[in-house]
């Protein structure tokens, strides 16, 4: 293959229930300022009515929002590039990684049908899982790889990755990176069985912490190569320099308790970029608040950096909008860019007891100013999923 | 096409499947598939046929020279359906959280990744029927790109019996009537690696690979047709005239249209292909090359271009 082409971010847009775009999401981050509340658009008493990060303002005509957050936060990315109005479609593809797309669509069609059992004779639309990744690049025209990852809770980082390789082998020009998932009954439910949900406060890396909350939303990374950002005068954000996965290959829901996994893909990720562990210094954690990923996620940060681990600070951001399964990457990684960009590291909120377990720079009480100039931020899944991209100052 | 330096070789192969099965081969997944649903179990099944094929020895646990790379249009979508039926009919203290856990579409890589000890790079495409191609592309770049050694690659559709009367009634009301009348349940995965000075000379090759998108549907094979392509392989199902116009655009080579013969394979329809390759070599042309083209009835498009 020919020389890889370097890779830039040159829009950010999302959509969480901090509020509408980039600027709501990253000043809530920044003031520690948690946006959980009751879920209003189902009855969740079965579950304990967790709180969680519900998008107050969903439009409740029975439409599935998926493609509506993807193509809002799409938006917002492209017209900061400057490509609102003049998107190089021929060259310009997409990513989108989510954990159920819209399969929540075609099940609400099938509950809603008249034969709504398994024996009776459904009323479906598509499967689903692509669908929010059409209907995007149908809005834009985009005719350039049009790829739908799913890696349960780890799709957004690995939409990252995957889209900045479709750009460095030339693939396309710009990738539009996508994550997105809502919330559902189907979800909640589900973390609910697996006794994942807090009843009180996400509290990531905390002694006390008892679990994650759910949360919904997308967000959207506009990547273009280096070449063409800079020959058609856009300012880069950010250069995505590197991103690794793996596999645990260990057990379907408990993350390897050493960490075996996510060491792998930070390694990996690390090579791709052709960085050393002492360059990064900022973390964007997977985070969620559980007993089990945050000790193994703390464990993978000091077998993967060493000493040098305990100079990082390590960051989640679960506490703010919640774990937005597909979308968590990408809101992770727009994050970074902002931590790249302003020199503040947000804080990880609600974490007040210390953790023997837990023993990093988690950044407790407030955003501290902190000048950095190369992240790193990853994502770990169900299935045994790890994924990582390392970003850095243009 | 994006060319693949050097090309991916297919080392061996697993085909599960009434319509694409390998003779002497069970029809069914094996013990495995007590905590697995059918979708991770047809998948695990082809992987492990794969892998003893090759001799491989278990590599170690979590080995990272060793890579999953899957495709599905439907991916755990049965699973998924079940789960729901259940939040309607059963009391929610009766739900199965392992039937949750089988709700993720990369529930398959898991599953390969722990019985095989495969603990390097691993991505799930679910883009629609070209995500098999779009998988074994993906996977024939990372080999070249020497982030990975082996990479078990290919695609998985497991419809259900709900699946298959939505997909005729989709056929009936939205005026698809060339679509097939099913989905075919199947998996179809290789192990690739990158080519080097020791492989064997005979071994079936990834040169190049296309993937994109085509916003009219009206997709120009002629893009992508080289010189030394003597056949083209239409994989999946594509409306009539769309075939025809593909015919004059392939010229004097052979084109061969996949559905006709193997029916539906959705995103195991071009990983089976390029397992099979040997079927499609030697058009009128005297090309040697082969090229293998995904086209989704969504409108994504992804081709292979194989050396059998």
């Amino acid at each position: 293959m020919s020389p890889r082409a370097r890779v830039v971010i040159t829009g950010l847009g999302a959509v969480t229930s901090a509020g509408r775009g980039v600027e709501p999401f990253w000043r809530a981050c920044v003031e520690g300022r948690g946006e959980l509340r009751p879920i209003s658009r189902f009855d969740a008493t079965a579950y304990g009515c967790p709180p969680a990060g519900e998008i107050p303002t969903l439009d409740r005509t029975g439409e599935n929002p998926v493609a509506g957050y993807a193509l809002e936060a799409s938006r917002e990315a492209l017209d900061q590039a400057g490509l609102a109005s003049n998107v190089d479609a021929a060259s310009m593809g997409i990513v989108l990684g989510t954990c159920l797309g819209e399969t929540g669509v075609t099940f609400e069609r099938l509950r809603a049908g008249a034969s709504a059992s398994r024996s009776g004779r459904p009323d479906l639309g598509p499967v689903g899982f692509s669908a929010p990744t059409q209907k995007v690049a149908a809005a834009f025209g985009l005719a350039g790889p049009a790829l739908t990852v799913s890696s349960a809770c780890a799709s957004g980082t690995a939409a990252m990755g995957l889209a900045a390789d479709c750009i460095r082998r030339r693939e396309a020009d710009a990738m539009l990176v996508c994550g997105v998932d809502t919330l559902s009954r189907f979800v909640l439910s589900g973390f609910w069985l697996l006794r994942a949900l807090t009843s009180t406060v996400v509290r990531p890396f905390d002694r006390r912490r008892d679990g994650l909350a759910l949360g919904e939303g997308a967000g959207v990374v506009l990547l273009e190569s280096r070449d063409r950002a800079l020959r058609r005068g856009a300012t880069a954000l950010a250069e995505l320099l590197g991103s690794g996965s793996s596999g645990d290959a260990h057990h379907m829901t408990g993350p390897s308790p050493t960490g075996d996994g996510l060491v792998r893909t930070i390694r990996a990720t690390l090579r791709d970029a052709q960085d050393s562990p002492d360059t990064i210094d900022f973390i964007s954690a997977h985070g969620t608040g559980t007993r089990y990923n945050d000790r193994m996620e703390t464990i993978a940060i000091k077998r993967a950096f060493g000493e040098h681990a305990y100079r990082i600070p390590v960051v989640s951001i679960k506490p703010v909008v919640g774990h937005t399964l597909g979308a968590a990457g990408t809101l992770d990684a727009i994050v970074s860019v902002k931590v790249l960009q302003e020199g503040i590291v947000p804080p990880t909120l609600n974490h007040a007891e210390p953790d023997p377990d837990c023993d990093l720079d988690y950044v407790t009480d407030r955003a501290r100013h902190h000048v950095v100039r190369r992240v790193l931020s990853c994502s770990s899944a169900f299935a045994g999923n790890n994924s990582a991209v390392v970003m850095a100052t243009p | 096409m994006i060319r693949v330096n050097p090309p991916a070789e297919v080392v061996s192969r697993g085909l599960i499947g009434a319509r694409v099965q390998q003779p002497g081969t069970p029809t069914a997944p094996g013990s495995e598939s007590r905590r697995m649903d059918r979708y991770a179990a047809l998948g695990c099944r082809a992987a492990s046929m794969a892998l003893e094929t090759a001799g491989r020895s278990r590599p170690n646990k979590g080995d990272p020279d060793w890579g999953i790379v899957l495709g599905s249009a439907l991916g755990c979508w049965a699973s998924n359906a079940e789960f729901l039926f259940d939040l309607d009919d059963r009391p929610t203290t009766e739900l199965s959280p392992g039937l949750f856990v089988r709700t993720v579409a990369n529930s398959v890589n898991g599953e390969i990744g722990i019985a095989h000890g495969l603990g390097g790079v691993n991505h799930t495409l679910v883009s629609g029927w070209s995500a098999g191609a779009e998988a074994v592309a993906e996977a024939a770049a990372l080999l070249s790109e020497g982030r990975a050694r082996w990479v078990v690659t290919g695609g998985v559709e497991s419809p259900d019996d709900v699946l298959r009367r939505a997909h005729a009634a989709a056929r009936e009301e939205d005026g698809l009537e060339w679509l097939p009348e099913t989905i075919e349940e199947a998996a179809a995965l290789c192990l690739l690696t990158a080519r080097d000075s020791s492989s064997p000379t005979d071994r079936t090759r990834v040169t190049a690979y296309w993937r994109g998108r085509s916003p009219t549907g009206r997709w120009s094979l002629s893009t992508i047709l080289g010189h030394s392509i003597g056949s083209v392989v239409v994989t999946n199902s594509i409306p009539p005239d769309l075939l025809r116009n593909w015919r004059e655009q392939a010229g004097p080579r052979r084109l061969v249209y996949l559905p006709e013969e193997f029916g539906e394979l959705g995103a195991a329809a071009a990983p089976f292909a390029l397992a099979d390759s040997r079927r499609f070599v030697g058009g009128p042309s005297g090309g040697d090359a082969i090229l293998l083209v995904a086209r989704g009835i969504e409108g994504n498009v992804a081709a292979l271009e194989v050396e059998a």
